[in-house]
């Protein structure tokens, strides 16, 4: 679930990386790879708590979820479907996805292991990242059950290795060599799709709920379409295809998921992304516009002080622009998501969005970083409550499916160049 | 002998079973509702502890029993994977977090004050001359391209200055790569570049004397005997990834969180820089039959320069901002290194 909190900050990269591609038709594909890490967050957070189905044995009493206490009998299907306002399909309960981390325990795991890491010069992070990996999924429950982060540290930490030394050339090179950043760039994004599917498949692989495994079974052909042949319609189209590629991306990425042999399912349409993407689009142009006749009444004097005022209030607007989209796109993945019967429900609000984000910046900064386990903790509670998941009553119908390891140096690669799932 | 309790997983299917686990005579019993098992204890793979998250212990086929109670699983299953036992315990002990606190705090300061500019300047020295020069003529060469333009100076000035220069480096390691370019741009402005290039531009030429030009060479030649430039371009690169790597682990890094701290850090690097370069124009001034005072006056005239232009601004906390020290500062420095030659020792200002 580590990377359903990534979110939660990645988006400031994008931010800053992004800001001239915003409004222009982001045509390169380099900032595509960047933005698309805003996207990453919300198909992650589907992943991992996308998989916790509820067992009528389930004696967890921690929480009083409706129809915990119904015993699940296929022939009396109403009685298991709690009253809401919006009643589930028949044979579905209604069981609230629940975040059981704190935030001391998890600072106590993350210093010691961030300590353990520097002690062995960067060696131990690997197992540093298993570890706070396997707390924060395994503190998500969905329908009485933990997620179980299951990756072993050894080819994550061969795949950090080769991370590091290509993320250590490109800033060194870069430096040194003018020029040298954007060859650089224009390998990652030929290497991009490969890495996001090596990534998908090893995360999937080595993530389970009930004793069944995920997996991940989208070609490699398919991902060189959706992350990267596809951005050639943004000239042409002045960037309005973007919203189209996202959604195919997030299609893509979806529906090649399984549970056990369960395949995922995503009804998202082109159609639903765009008038999220149009309504941000227009905050952030409007908002700009009025900001920038606001800041040119207010400091007519002063030129100077006029152009800073715009540029730190258009940052602003890109940054509620950018959570806004980030908010309604997660609920936009879980809400079309099916897992077999199995369906979610999320209503994350921007403005609850906005204000997590904030705070979690402001408290990162002023604690030189100590708040990060706060911040992660804090962002995945907040996803977690406001989720749903309508689960059947009866779970045999996940079953398993044949395992294979996948190695780890794709997913790892891809954590080191930020090279986000774009969904 | 105990009992707990958990739930057993076929590993084919979804639905899990309420169950009674025991531990007899080294072998784990588990019962419940149509299930009835027992494995050698040598079958039994549990995971390792994380804080009280539920406990996976992996049996044959696919089959697993989860349980809350980790305890119970500790005692039975001692001698599995000491390693990570020993990092559980560690995780749970209150002093072992101040501990690491105090440890990672302690590796940030440590690290980023004395750790990197200690490694840039080890790699920096090891690096070859060659490649320097390279660098340099490549930096120069795209410098060119993007908006230098040929010098005004007359050739009569330029070539007393090369004189000054010639005297100046004469002694030096590697003194015959070392040269003094002039470009016309937009601003009075000298700078070194990697393997012994000194660029002067005609705006500031206008501005100083040939005595105030030597001493602001002399500072840029302190860049290169102390290998600044490599140093800075090392530095920053290993701030950058140490950033990144710190804060990407942590599953939240962000521009906005990452780029002050590097800002910060490599802004407080150059400073340092300036200082050493200084402090080599005002030692080796002498040697050329020149007083520091002349890179004292060098640094008002720039001074001067910058106020009436009203690019910048030399109140007290941009000096930390800032990639020069406090030009006030540095002229303090200057003078004070004058002045000891001709009276009595002065008390150190800091």
């Amino acid at each position: 679930m580590s990377s359903d909190t990534e979110l939660g900050y990645g988006h400031f990269r994008t931010l800053r990386r992004g800001r001239a591609a915003f409004v222009a038709a982001d045509a390169t594909y380099c900032h595509c790879v960047h933005r698309a890490r805003l996207a990453y967050t919300g198909v992650s957070a589907a992943r991992a708590p996308a998989m916790t189905p509820t067992t009528p044995t389930d004696q967890d009493t921690d929480q009083p979820a409706p129809g915990s206490a119904v015993e699940a009998t296929p022939g009396a299907p109403a009685a298991t479907v709690p009253t809401t306002d919006a009643a589930p399909p028949s044979g579905l309960m209604e069981r609230r996805v629940e975040f059981r981390g704190n935030a001391r325990e998890y600072f106590n795991i993350w210093i010691v292991n961030v300590a353990l890491t520097v002690l062995s010069l960067g060696m131990y992070s690997a197992w540093a990242k298993v570890r706070t990996r396997r707390y924060l999924y395994g503190s998500i429950w969905i329908a009485g059950a933990p997620l179980d982060y299951q990756a072993r540290p050894l080819p994550i930490l061969m795949g950090r290795a080769i991370g590091f030394v290509l993320f250590s050339a490109y800033v060194f090179g870069g430096r040194v060599f003018p020029g040298f950043e954007l060859i650089a760039l224009a390998l990652i994004a030929l290497l991009a799709p490969w890495l996001i599917v090596r990534g998908l498949r090893f995360r999937a692989r080595y993530s389970a709920w009930r004793g069944l495994n995920f997996g991940y079974d989208g070609g490699v052909g398919q991902a060189y379409a959706v992350f990267l042949l596809n951005y050639l319609f943004m000239l042409p189209s002045l960037g309005l295809a973007y919203p189209y590629i996202k959604a195919k991306q997030r299609q893509y990425v979806i529906a090649h998921h399984r549970f056990g042999s369960q395949r995922f399912g995503f009804e998202g349409k082109p159609g639903d992304f765009y008038p999220i993407y149009l309504a941000a689009w227009a905050l952030a142009f409007v908002g700009y516009f009025a900001a920038a006749s606001l800041a040119a009444a207010i400091f007519r004097s002063n030129a100077y002080a006029g152009i800073w005022a715009t540029i730190v209030m258009g940052y602003f607007l890109y940054f509620g622009a950018f959570v806004y989209i980030a908010a309604k796109i997660a609920n936009l993945t879980f809400n079309k998501m099916q897992v077999g019967a199995m369906r979610f429900r999320s209503s994350v609000r921007t403005r609850d969005l906005l204000w997590l984000y904030i705070g979690n910046t402001v408290m990162i900064v002023v604690t030189l970083g100590l708040a990060v386990p706060w911040a992660v903790i804090r962002m995945a509670r907040y996803r977690a409550t406001q989720l749903v998941a309508l689960v059947p009553a009866d779970l045999s119908g996940f079953v398993a499916d044949s395992a294979i390891a996948e190695g780890a140096i794709g997913a790892e690669v891809a954590d080191s160049f930020d090279v986000g799932v774009g969904l | 002998m105990s009992t707990i309790e958990g739930w057993f997983y076929d590993g084919r299917q979804a639905e899990g079973i309420a169950v009674r686990v025991t531990m007899r005579n080294n072998a784990l019993c588990v019962e419940g509702e149509g299930v009835t098992r027992v494995w050698a204890i040598s079958q039994v793979e549990p995971n390792t502890r994380v804080a009280n998250t539920r406990r996976v212990l992996r049996l044959p086929h696919g089959q697993q029993v989860h349980t809350d109670d980790n305890e119970a699983i500790d005692l039975w299953f001692p001698a599995r994977a000491p390693l990570e036992r020993l990092v559980a315990r560690l995780e749970h002990h209150p002093a072992m977090v101040a501990a690491s606190v105090l440890l990672i705090l302690a590796t940030l300061i440590g690290g980023f004050w004395w750790g990197v500019p200690w490694l840039a300047n080890k790699l920096a020295r090891a690096m070859p001359p060659k490649v320097e020069r390279t660098l340099g003529e490549q930096t120069l060469s795209s410098l060119d391209r993007w908006g230098f333009e040929r010098s005004e100076l007359n050739a009569r000035r330029i070539d007393r200055l090369n004189e000054r220069f010639a005297e100046l480096v004469q002694g030096l390691e590697g003194a015959e790569h070392y040269r003094l370019e002039f470009r016309r741009a937009d601003m009075p402005n000298a700078f070194a570049l990697p393997g012994g290039i000194v660029v002067v531009t005609d705006e500031l030429a206008d501005m100083l004397t040939n005595d105030q030009l030597t001493a602001v060479m002399a500072h840029e030649l302190g860049h290169h005997v102390h290998r600044h430039v490599l140093r800075q371009v090392l530095q920053g690169s290993a701030v950058a990834v140490a950033v990144s790597l710190m804060t990407g682990d942590a599953a939240s890094a962000s521009g906005a969180v990452t780029a002050i701290p590097i800002l910060l850090l490599e802004s407080g690097y150059s400073r340092d820089f300036e200082r050493e370069a200084d402090a080599y124009a005002i030692a080796h001034l002498p040697e050329v039959g020149l007083a520091p005072r002349h890179f004292a006056d060098a640094l008002r005239a720039l001074r001067e320069h910058v106020e009436s232009t009203g690019v910048d601004d030399d109140e007290g906390w941009s000096d930390y901002l800032s990639t020069h020290p406090a030009t006030e500062e540095r002229i303090r420095a200057a003078e004070q290194a004058a002045a000891p030659a001709t009276t009595a020792p002065l008390p150190t200002p800091e």
